[in-house]
């Protein structure tokens, strides 16, 4: 497919004199995994912020799925198939993660504006929460409390609400977030598994996640996209090298 | 099943009450019985959005007001139908809570609370300012509503209406908060960004709850303006938000009965301090009847600092919102 | 409409508003840095009133009764955040409410307890009468303390927080709580003295009015509202917001009281103007609130960004 599923085209954001986003522009091929690095403070939360609509951008167009939603509210968006995930987990706490994951399924299959229908009768919605929990790898926690998960599984579900939206694309900010080696393998692997029915944008610091799963990595350094290509030539890239001097590319890049 | 058994006893009281009562020759207590139930349904549309939808909304008082003064209107009017006064006392509030909310609803914090509370007061010095419907004074109805077959002036058949009323309002609540539309709403109070991000426009489910809370405490005060036949712009001041707000508080918020626990407990404490002479208090401080808000200003600073789950929280563990599963 | 009644309704205007800032600023610091709503304010005003009410019949003289009013309500204030309040900082804005409402119940019966509904204060005799300050327009000199007073303690207040030390903390700890906790403050001992001093500027506020608004109970519940109109307005936990938002207010305030009856009398027929005249000027200030917040959700100077 020629079209990109996801175009942006010349974002711009600015807080007072700060320019976070500096005329951004990227494309997102369909079934991809792109990768989006930069050091810490580029603006790439601001970015996936003003992609997933919880942002407004000060200028620049946004194209998916062949229609611009740039004016779209954040929930359309969703609806549209565009979903993100948090770097700072936002879970629904008291609620069990069975529950959490229905929320989503509830969100895309009919309307909630139904005010007399038990919810506990609509078995079919439960099932189908049941079996992404199980997909996410949370098999068996189903009806812990969130608040009470360990932190990596915390991180499994905060990816798993935005899967279950049946998304075509995924901004996936910096999943791994506080994870240990072992936790990290978990989250890795379930990318893998989903990455046949979703593209994936991942913005992650692990650059060993990054350089396995990533088919192209963007950079994004003071809100400015310096460099986009596929992981071999973003790592002998030398304009990447110098903002990375003594960060991760240079130290932990697997020869 | 413990519950249910519970449920249909305390329903068997309510309706064997009056007839327990004139036979005791308290016929007084009728009255008071049925003031008490109107407030349960008042604070119950409160807890809708206090204890559900977690939104602090100092202006409730001002859609319980309204629908006093619709009835009350509609009665000196010359249309004191109930089928017509009633339903309308839900509707006009209604739309009242779908302008405010459409407003108050973009903000969050403690702006929401200021812009509920300043809509409420403007709605406060609008009633003030009819000096068509008593003004500041207010205003003493001729009678009741009236229902066919039924004569409303009498608190018996009063007190029955009411109770009927409210057990359809509980009825329909509870429906409410288990379906879908309940769990958004609680989901939105638990983490209304998420809820953005996974699809749901908040905004709408916000306003509706909204809408939804302030028809019921229109009929609420539609049954507040029968029961005294007094209509005064004092029920829409804030500091009667604060009212509701202790009785939901006490009570549980967030639970299906608080607002009913929380009346019952208040206006009953109340009842007891003002007319029951406690001898040892009364030995320490001859006045102390007059001061019952005192006792209510302690038991609810208690309950915020140490039970804060209200009178309901102390008995049921488990509160209403992602208990499934 | 005269020119010099516009220049009384002024002078009204910012004898009223200054009297505001008093409260508004105790309330916008706490606010901006405990994170705190305390509906109590109004009831610190409210004992502070009172007390100076007291302290003046004791000792005879208005100076002296003001003068020892203030710090034993600061003294009132801090006993009381030291032992309620502090619990009420990590919870949510709900609770704060609540509590804090139950506290406005429990400091209006107990004051009527100790003192009974109301109390007299009058104006000092030697200010009691007018002063001529521009030929033909009198003005009572009492008023004029007030402003005095008012002005003195904004400058006060305008060094304290922009010159000192303390002051350098209180802002700091406004804007970022975490970054104050992490500088080394002594973040408790820092909340009670800000508090205190917020009950100081309750006290003088609600002595130096109490001639003119008498002193009764229920006193602060409705200038606590204006109070918290003032700070959405002025932006929460801004000093600065909240001076300009305070004369603000209390011009609008004013000058609507005075001057919407007249004006309303122009457009409408005399018995829509007099119905709605005192209705319209009393919410004046919510339509001014609601227009500032409409332009600038956070209002006019925001501390935090």
């Amino acid at each position: 497919m020629a079209e990109p599923l996801l175009k942006v085209q010349g974002l711009v954001k600015r807080f007072g004199g700060l320019v976070a986003t500096d005329k951004v522009s990227l494309d997102i091929r369909h079934g991809e995994i792109h990768a989006l690095i930069g050091p810490n403070g580029a603006g790439k939360t601001t970015l996936i912020a003003q992609l997933s609509g919880s942002l407004a951008s000060d200028a620049g167009r946004l194209g998916f799925d062949g229609s611009d939603i740039s004016t779209l509210p954040q929930h359309e968006r969703v609806r549209r198939g565009l979903a993100r995930s948090y770097q700072i987990t936002s879970i629904f706490k008291k609620f069990s993660v069975l529950d959490n994951v229905a929320l989503a399924v509830q969100a895309r299959s009919g309307t909630s504006m139904s005010f007399w229908r038990p919810l506990a009768a609509e078995t079919v919605l439960f099932e189908e929460a049941a079996e992404l929990v199980r997909r996410v790898g949370l098999g068996g926690r189903e009806h812990a409390m969130a608040g009470n998960l360990a932190h990596g599984e915390q991180r499994q579900l905060e990816v798993g609400l935005a899967l279950a939206t049946q998304p075509k694309l995924i901004l996936l900010d910096e999943p791994m977030a506080g994870m240990g080696p072992e936790e990290s393998v978990r989250i890795i692997e379930l990318i893998e598994k989903v990455r046949e029915e979703v593209t994936v944008l991942l913005v992650e610091h692990d650059m060993d996640a990054v350089f396995r799963l990533a088919d192209r990595i963007s950079v994004l350094v003071n809100g400015r996209l310096i460099a986009t290509g596929e992981p071999e030539a973003i790592r002998v890239n030398p304009e990447v090298k110098k903002a990375y001097l003594g960060d991760d590319v240079s130290e932990d890049a697997p020869a | 099943m413990m519950q249910r058994a519970a449920t249909i006893a305390l329903l068997l009281a309510a309706i064997a009450f009056p007839l327990a009562m004139q036979a005791l020759d308290q016929a007084y207590y009728i009255s008071f019985a049925s003031r008490i139930m109107i407030y349960a349904l008042a604070a119950t549309s409160l807890n809708l959005i206090l204890g559900y939808g977690g939104m602090i909304s100092f202006g409730h008082a001002a859609f319980v007001g309204a629908g006093t003064y619709v009835a009350g209107i509609m009665i000196v009017e010359g249309m004191p139908g109930a089928l017509i006064g009633w339903p309308l006392a839900m509707l006009l509030p209604g739309l009242l809570a779908l302008a405010i909310g459409a407003v108050s609803l973009r903000t969050r914090g403690v702006y929401f609370i200021m812009i509920t509370l300043a809509f409420a007061q403007m709605i406060y010095y609008l009633t003030v300012s009819m000096k068509a419907y008593g003004g500041e004074e207010g205003l003493t109805l001729p009678g009741r509503s009236t229902l066919p077959f039924v004569d409303l002036a009498n608190d018996s058949n009063f007190y029955y209406t009411v109770l009927a009323l409210l057990v359809l309002t509980l009825l329909l609540l509870n429906r409410l908060v288990s379906s879908r539309f309940g769990r958004v709403i609680e989901a939105i109070r638990e983490n209304e960004t998420r809820m953005e991000a996974i699809g749901f426009p908040t905004q709408r489910y916000k306003l509706a709850c909204f809408v939804i809370a302030g028809a019921f405490g229109g009929l609420a005060g539609a049954l507040l303006a029968n029961h005294g036949s007094y209509v005064n712009p004092s029920i829409l001041h804030w500091t009667q938000s604060g009212n509701l707000m202790i009785m939901v508080i006490l009570g549980g918020v967030g639970f299906r009965y608080g607002g009913l626990i929380g009346a019952l407990t208040l206006l009953g404490l109340e009842e007891f301090i003002a007319n029951h002479k406690i001898g040892w208090i009364a030995d320490l401080y001859p006045n102390y009847q007059q001061h019952s808000l005192l006792g209510v200003g302690i038991v609810l600073l208690v309950i915020v600092l140490y039970a804060p789950q209200g009178i309901a929280g102390l008995f049921l563990r488990n509160k209403q919102g992602g208990g499934h599963g | 409409m005269s020119g010099i009644l516009i220049l009384e309704q002024s002078l009204n205007g910012l004898q009223f508003g200054l009297m505001l800032f008093l409260l508004a600023a105790g309330l916008t610091l706490v606010f901006g840095i405990m994170d705190m709503i305390n509906l109590a304010h109004g009831s610190i005003y409210m004992v502070g009133a009172f007390l100076a009410a007291t302290l003046v019949q004791a000792t005879g003289s208005f100076t002296a009764g003001v003068l020892l009013a203030v710090p034993a309500t600061a003294v009132i204030g801090m006993l009381l955040e030291v032992s309620i309040l502090r619990s009420l900082y990590t919870r949510d804005h709900l609770s704060q409410v609540l509590a804090t409402f139950a506290l406005i119940l429990i400091s209006n019966e107990v004051v009527r307890i100790i003192w009974g509904s109301d109390v007299a204060l009058s104006t000092p005799a030697a200010l009691s009468g007018p002063v001529e300050l521009i030929p033909g327009l009198f003005y009572p000199s009492y008023r004029l303390l007030i402003i005095g007073v008012g002005l003195a303690v904004a400058l006060l207040l305008y060094f304290i927080v922009a010159k000192t030390r303390i002051g350098m903390l209180v802002r700091a700890g406004a804007s970022n709580r975490e970054m104050a906790t992490a500088m080394g403050v002594n973040i408790k001992l820092l909340f009670t003295l800000v508090f205190g001093f917020g009950a100081a500027l309750c006290a003088v506020a609600g002595a130096m009015l109490g001639p003119i608004f008498a002193v009764q109970v229920g006193m602060g519940d409705n200038i606590l509202i204006l109070a918290f109109v003032v700070i959405v307005i002025g932006g929460i936990g801004s000093i600065r917001g909240a001076l300009i938002g305070s004369v603000l207010v209390g011009f609008v305030d004013t000058f609507g009281r005075a001057f919407m009856p007249h004006l309303l009398r122009e457009f409408l027929p005399p018995q829509f103007a007099s119905a709605v005249g005192p209705a319209l000027a009393s919410i004046l200030i919510y339509v001014l609130m609601a227009a500032v917040l409409f332009w600038k959700p956070q209002g006019l100077f925001p501390a935090r960004g």
